[in-house]
């Protein structure tokens, strides 16, 4: 996984807020994921914006007592995402020089 | 020749039988339906024939012929193939792949894949005293008014022997190689055809040597168990999934893990009736 790659939402996926919990849909593909943990989280971040090791970098400065597992569980969390189709890779354009 | 139409959803499915033991069988499988007698096909045609032994089920819409030779086998494949067409095509409904009962005007459904137990318990409250809805599909729209697939319940061979007991009359037993069909009245139950308000989620799993355990589920949790069985997910989208959620969120979602009915506490139908009894309906 490249540390370096942006990733954003899947535009039409919908995110129910269930008494604290958060349940993801992909009308796409019907699939719904029940984003626990660092997920969530992982989740909100994917906006574009940030490349992985700056997500990875965020969350270890919010928990820095867990900071050796965090890199883990955001690579599980964007392997999780990306296999269903919630977040997509974001293409930069090359600037030609 | 004898013609019913089902009118379900917007769905109009017309079975058709030759005179004889196709028209009684096909009687026999709808008894329990909503249906009107008719005399020319009005929308999608199953139709069935009993010659020289055998049983032939044809589903022209899907270019679908099925030669068949217990009657049991007829009744789960023609019954399947109306639950099909009624999730493919119904309008302004959600489908679940659920079975259902009923006590009073509120109902508790019960959403499973195949193999969790879900006709074999839907067979149990039955037979004690619970109104049978459906063991397969239910029609529920956005304010919980839910109407079931009324079939004879379907047991596949490996269930049969948790049931057995509960049957009253065997002669109406329609054996099958795939699945043996109990007509509600061969358990002395009772069912409808009315619609009833959706009370109560009980997720079920038969496990062997478990012991009885009912607890509440988280709203994410039972959310997570009714979308994988929300059949017409990919048709609805995001509309669906927005009434599922609020249906899961506006009523108590419990899972149930037991090792056969014998582990459930005597008194489990009454405190299932209880959690169905309006003063603890919060479904609004």
């Amino acid at each position: 996984m490249n540390l370096d790659n942006h990733y954003q939402k899947t535009p039409e996926c919908l995110l129910e807020d269930m008494h604290g919990e958060m349940l993801l849909f992909n009308p796409g593909n019907a699939t719904t994921l029940h984003l626990k943990g660092r997920s969530a989280l992982v989740w909100e971040l994917c906006n574009g914006e940030h490349s992985l090791a700056i997500m990875i970098d965020i969350l270890k400065q919010a928990n820095p007592t867990q900071a050796d597992q965090i890199e883990g569980d955001v690579m599980a969390a964007i392997k999780e995402l990306l296999e269903n189709e919630v977040i997509q890779i974001v293409v930069c354009q090359q600037v030609p020089n | 020749m004898a013609r019913w139409l089902i009118n379900m959803a917007g769905v109009k499915i017309t079975v058709r039988a030759k005179a004889g033991p196709a028209e009684d069988l096909v009687k026999l499988a709808l008894s329990c339906m909503r249906t009107e007698h008719i005399s020319n096909t009005q929308g999608i045609e199953l139709s069935l024939k009993f010659e020289e032994n055998v049983w032939e089920l044809v589903d022209r819409s899907n270019n679908l012929s099925r030669k068949l030779d217990q009657a049991g086998d007829v009744i789960y494949h023609l019954t399947d193939r109306i639950g099909f067409h009624l999730a493919d095509k119904a309008k302004n409904v959600h489908c679940l792949h659920a079975a259902s009962a009923a006590h009073g005007d509120n109902a508790l459904i019960v959403p499973a894949n195949a193999g969790a137990g879900k006709s074999t318990f839907i067979t149990w409250l039955t037979a004690n005293g619970f109104e049978y809805l459906t063991d397969e599909l239910i029609l529920i729209d956005d304010h919980g008014m839910l109407e079931g697939l009324v079939r004879p319940i379907q047991i596949h061979p490996q269930g049969l022997g948790a049931v057995n007991h509960l049957i009253d009359s065997s002669e109406m037993v329609q054996k099958g190689k795939f699945a043996t069909a109990l007509p509600i009245e061969c358990l002395s139950g009772i069912t409808t055809n009315e619609s009833k308000k959706l009370a109560l989620l009980v997720f079920p799993k038969y496990r062997k040597g478990a012991e009885f355990c009912l607890q509440e589920l988280s709203s994410a949790g039972a959310g997570m168990r009714l979308m994988a069985n929300y059949v017409n997910a990919r048709s609805l989208g995001g509309d669906g999934f927005r009434a599922m959620m609020n249906l899961v969120r506006n009523t108590p979602c419990y899972s149930l893990e037991y090792g056969g009915f014998d582990t459930l506490p005597s008194d489990f139908s009454s405190q299932l009736e209880t959690l169905l009894t309006p003063s603890t309906v919060s479904h609004v």
